[in-house]
Parts: structure tokens; C-alpha cells; sequence
């Protein structure tokens, strides 16, 4: 093959993937945009920042798809792991006190939730019942981390307990909720 | 860090429960070119992260969500539309093609820049507009709460002095009035009229409930630093509580203040907060 027939290839090539990447990204918008936004309004409690934030993820996936590595996280569990950083980034961004302030609030005000097929609710409930299951203590402590972005040491400052102690318990509800979650994890349906 | 060790705390550091320190030596040691497992454990632990996002129903962004990601990302409206493939390219063919292709791509480099310059100016526009919209929000606000303020304070019998003071400082140049609205199952309200040329700042409110026996304390918030003490909310003359933010904390805005129920004397924290305003934004 000539160099011409190469480089028309090459460019070829260039073209059909970029056109690709983006299907792909409209795709994985479709698949668990919806996720990703129910995730962020979570953490945030307020719909207009949860909104940035899905913009940001997927703005984010796109500048560094090259650095995604398949062998470390699936593209949905990727895009729900990047935007939940966002959203904690945000929220650490808020002063203490309007922080200290959101985590009084039991539940957020609540948004319409987008059409839920049957499947997926399925789903859902299997995920609660996992994060249920786990012992109080337990569920209380990976809750804070999770939706908080709290670490180690400022769950134990704030539920007034042995650093140690608190360590333990996020392993020990990870653990099982890995054991739990596993087969079908990460949750993903077809619609935003 | 050792492949043990740091499976031992990997869910933690999906979780991103570990501190700074720890999550440094995590993300070092994946880099390492041996593991045990460890890449493993990681992708088991960040799929355990993303499925408890499935414990809540998914919720659709707006409308404008993806139009936006697809302006930042300078796709084109319409999909690319790209030439079929062939089995074999003679070589004239390949030749043919090759031009057809660079020529193709310079095209849509060209369409990509320019609709890419259209957008930042469109969208400088939009923030422009954006701006000008919240400013003009921000003055009608300001309008609202001023007004509510003076009624409140020419509602009230009597002639005093603190009174006429907040008034004086509301009718000076530069001063701006911030609606400090109560928290989550808190009740009553308070205006804070704010002069940051004059470093002067005073809190009022005639419709907080009674202390029984604590104190409101006043509290100035900037970015992510801990809140700082800044005064008392004191009972005035006709029922209004009045307080003074220290002037020494006005030198540069402050994003927000708030009144919060304390103990005696105050306390170093807020401990039970009543009503915030932001002034920032």
C-alpha cells in the first residue's frame, strides 16, 4: 500500500472515530445521564448546580478519553464515579457552615423522577435493599461518605468516634455491598 | 504502599473516604507496573461506588443539558456524514480518496472553527446578557428588601435612636440591604443593611421568636473558612433586635452572614443556626 492509500486511510480512520467517540458519548448520555444527574441533585440539593455538574462530567469524559482505561471501571460506572467527585468538589467548595447546614436536612426536596422501567426499578430495589441490610452504624457511616464526601477522619470528628472505628465500618459495609452488588453492577438503563 | 495494604483500604479510596495523604499513596501505587490484584479489587470497588448510585431513581436533566455538553465539546449539529467503505483502493482510487479525505477534513476543520468561534461569541453574548439580567435581579431585590426595611422600621413607635442610625445608613451611598432568611424549620427573618465603603454593617429583625434565656449571635462566612464570630443581635427599643457586625471584618465582602441561637456569651461555633443571607452572587 502507498503512503497516499495510508495517510487516506489514516485519516480515514481519524474521522470514523471521532464521529464514534461522539455517538458513544450520546450514548452514554442516554444510558445513565439520568444517573449521573439523580446522583449529583443528591449531593448538591439544588437542580440548577446538579445540571452543571452533568455537564461538566461529560465534558470532562470527552477531554480525557484518551486517558479511560477499560480495565479500571466501565464507561457508566466511569461517568458516575467522575461526576460524583465533581459533585463533592462542589460541595466542599460551599463554606462549613452552609455544609453543616445541608447535612441537617434529612431529604432533599424532591424532583420528578424520570420514567423508571421495570428492570431498572428492579434494580433500584435491589440496590436499597443491599444499602438497608447493612447495620446502622454501618449504613449511617458509607452514607456520609458517599453522598457527604466525607473522609475517614471527618465522619469520626462528626459522628464523635475512634478514627479506627470508623475505618472498619467503611470497609466492612463496602465489602458487603460489593458482595451484594456485584453481579450486575454498575446499574445502568436506557434512558437519561 | 504494599498490594496488601492497599487492598485493604481500596473501597475506601473509591469511596473517597480516605485523606489526602492516603489517596496520594493509593493512586502511586496503581501506577506501579506489578500488582497482585489490586487493579482488580480497584474496578470491583469503583463498579460497588457507581451501583450505589442506583439506589435512587434516576432523575432527567434539562432540556438544555445535552445541547450545552455538545456545544463544549464542539460536536456539530448534525452528524458527520461519512463516505462508505470500499472492499479494495486501486491505487488511483486511494489517491482519489486520500485528496477527497485531507480535503474533507480541512472542510470540516474549517466548519469546526468557525461554528466553534460562532458559539464563543454567541456565548459571550448570552453571558453578557446573563449578567445584565442578574444585575438588574440582584437591584430589584435589593429594591424589595429596602423597602420592607423601612417599613418594618417606621412601623415601630417611638423615637429611637438605633433606629434613625439604620435609616441614616440605609439612605448612604453605596449601602445594600440582604434578606437573611430562615433554615429549614426555623422561623422569623432579618435584614442586614451592609456598607462596605464605610465598613459598616447592622443587622435588624422584629420577627425573630424570643431567646428564653440564650442569645442570637451574628456570624460572617467566607469561602470554606470556619464562620466568624461577628457580634449580638441585642433587643432594641419597640420589639426590634439590632446588632452591629464587627467593622473589622468588613474590610473586604464577606459571602454571607447568619444569625444563629447561642448560649450566654456566644460560642467559638455556631452551634444552631436561624437564618442566613448570602451576599455574594
Amino acid at each position: 500500500m502507498s503512503e497516499w492509500s495510508l495517510l487516506a486511510l489514516a485519516l480515514l480512520v481519524a474521522v470514523w472515530t471521532a464521529a464514534g467517540g461522539e455517538q458513544a458519548l450520546r450514548d452514554l448520555y442516554r444510558q445513565c445521564g439520568g444517573r449521573v444527574m439523580a446522583m449529583a441533585f443528591r449531593i448538591l440539593r439544588d437542580r440548577a448546580e446538579a445540571e452543571d455538574v452533568v455537564q461538566e462530567t461529560f465534558v470532562e469524559l470527552w477531554r480525557r478519553r484518551e486517558a479511560y482505561d477499560e480495565r479500571r471501571a466501565s464507561p457508566a460506572a466511569w461517568a458516575l464515579v467522575v461526576a460524583r467527585s465533581r459533585a463533592i468538589d462542589r460541595l466542599r467548595a460551599r463554606s462549613a457552615l452552609m455544609r453543616a447546614q445541608e447535612a441537617q436536612r434529612q431529604e432533599p426536596p424532591p424532583l420528578p423522577p424520570a420514567v423508571e422501567p421495570v428492570e431498572e426499578r428492579e434494580e433500584r430495589e435491589r440496590v436499597l435493599r443491599a444499602i438497608a441490610e447493612l447495620p446502622p452504624e454501618q449504613r449511617q457511616t458509607v452514607e456520609l461518605a458517599f453522598y457527604g464526601g466525607l473522609s475517614h477522619g471527618e465522619i469520626a470528628a462528626r459522628l464523635d468516634q475512634p478514627l479506627g472505628t470508623v475505618k472498619t465500618r467503611v470497609r466492612l459495609a463496602m465489602e458487603k455491598l460489593q458482595e451484594r452488588l456485584a453481579p450486575t453492577a454498575p446499574a445502568a438503563g436506557s434512558a437519561p | 504502599v504494599t498490594c496488601e495494604e492497599f487492598q485493604e483500604v481500596v473501597s475506601a479510596y473509591a469511596l473517597g473516604a480516605v485523606d489526602r495523604e492516603e489517596g496520594a499513596a493509593c493512586e502511586a501505587h496503581l501506577v506501579e507496573a506489578t500488582h497482585r490484584g489490586c487493579e482488580e479489587a480497584y474496578r470491583r470497588a469503583l463498579a460497588t461506588v457507581a451501583a450505589m448510585a442506583g439506589a435512587l431513581p434516576r432523575v432527567a436533566p434539562g432540556d438544555g443539558v445535552w445541547r450545552a455538553i455538545e456545544a463544549r465539546i464542539g460536536t456539530p449539529e448534525r452528524p458527520v456524514v461519512l463516505p462508505p467503505r470500499r472492499r479494495s483502493l486501486g491505487w488511483v482510487t486511494a489517491l482519489a480518496a486520500a485528496a477527497a479525505v485531507v480535503f474533507a477534513a480541512l472542510w470540516i476543520d474549517q466548519r469546526r472553527t468557525a461554528s466553534r468561534e460562532r458559539r464563543a461569541a454567541l456565548d459571550e453574548i448570552a453571558a453578557a446578557h446573563h449578567a445584565a439580567a442578574a444585575a438588574q435581579q440582584r437591584a430589584e431585590a435589593d429594591a424589595q428588601a429596602r423597602a420592607a426595611l423601612e417599613g418594618e422600621l417606621r412601623g415601630v413607635r417611638g423615637a429611637l435612636d438605633a433606629q434613625r442610625q439604620v435609616l441614616a445608613l440605609l439612605g448612604a451611598p453605596g449601602s445594600r440591604v440582604v434578606s437573611l432568611d430562615p433554615q429549614p424549620g426555623r422561623t422569623g427573618r432579618a435584614s442586614a443593611v451592609v456598607n462596605l465603603e464605610q465598613q459598616r454593617a447592622v443587622v435588624v429583625s422584629g420577627s425573630l421568636p424570643p431567646a428564653d434565656g440564650k442569645t442570637y449571635q451574628l456570624w460572617v462566612i467566607r469561602g470554606t473558612a470556619a464562620p466568624t464570630p461577628a457580634g449580638f443581635l441585642n433587643p432594641s427599643d419597640g420589639g426590634l433586635l439590632l446588632g452591629l457586625i464587627d467593622p473589622a471584618l468588613l474590610t473586604a465582602a464577606p459571602d454571607a452572614l447568619a444569625v444563629s441561637l447561642e448560649p450566654p456569651g456566644g460560642s467559638p461555633a455556631p452551634t444552631d443556626v436561624q437564618l442566613m443571607g448570602k451576599l455574594a452572587g
